[in-house]
């Protein structure tokens, strides 16, 4: 199944050479819908889950922002907000590393919708939080620190 | 198949839509035990999605790991959608359990 997944992304990648990138963004969507990328997810460091989730390492990067409180009382349910000011934007996944799997969540972002996801989410420590943005001209991040209160 | 588990809200921002997504939903890790000390199964949402009904074309799609908090929330803006347009948004889990619902944006 990942090895279908990553030849259709190739695929999609060679249609977005020809300027197509609406369609192979969709396409992508559509590809991704019935694949949950299980090593990914279960991937235990931060470097590893990239690797699998993107083929790559990300290079850090002003544009990517992440909104997130400097302490937070309940590691149960800690609020996030990812954007980024890149264009092209082509998906946006979120990671934390003191978490067991870092890999929280990879959002897939259409023509339609902006770079722009707000969510909550687990920590069991406190931690450094990463986003990663995929655009046309690659792979970038931005991270920012939450401290867990002790309870 | 999970019934009446999504609240959904959608509110004008200038051109966008800013559309509210709440899931009653466990999001079990599959880490943690009981009061028996019985571990509790894995049950957590891999997938959401949210469309344009009808067409069926996909405007957003994430897939989710465990450590999504219990009773997901998210928010997320939409670009170039008429007044009026129904929007679909689904889940599904692990155990393959779905749900979905239907929103006409204003």
């Amino acid at each position: 199944m990942i090895t279908d997944r990553r030849a259709v992304l190739k695929g999609s990648a060679a249609i977005l050479a020809l300027g197509c990138a609406g369609l192979s963004q969709l396409l992508q969507a559509r590809q991704l819908a019935g694949d949950w990328p299980t090593e990914a997810f279960e991937s235990e460091s931060l470097a590893q889950a990239l690797e699998r989730l993107l083929e790559g390492s990300a290079q850090p990067d002003s544009l990517v922002y992440l909104g997130v409180p400097q302490t937070a009382i309940n590691g149960a349910v800690v609020p996030i907000r990812v954007t980024t000011a890149l264009p092209d934007v082509q998906s946006m996944a979120l990671l934390i590393p003191g978490n067991v799997r870092p890999l929280i969540l990879q959002a897939i972002i259409s023509d339609s919708v902006k770079p722009v996801l707000s969510t909550r989410v687990k920590m069991r420590r406190s931690s450094e939080v990463v986003a990663v943005v995929e655009t046309r001209s690659g792979i970038f991040s931005g991270q920012a620190t939450i401290a867990l209160a002790e309870s | 198949m999970a019934t009446d588990t999504l609240t959904l809200k959608s509110r004008r921002l200038g051109d966008d839509i800013r559309l509210e997504i709440r899931i009653r939903h466990p999001m079990e890790s599959g880490d943690r035990a009981d009061s028996q000390g019985q571990m509790i199964p894995a049950k957590f949402i891999q997938s959401l999605q949210v469309s344009l009904d009808g067409s069926g074309e996909s405007l957003f799609f994430a897939h989710c790991g465990r450590d999504v908090s219990r009773n997901p929330y998210f928010a997320l803006e939409l670009l170039g959608i008429e007044k009026g347009t129904t929007l679909k948004v689904e889940w599904r889990d692990n155990l393959d359990d779905s749900d979905s619902r239907r929103i006409r944006v204003v």
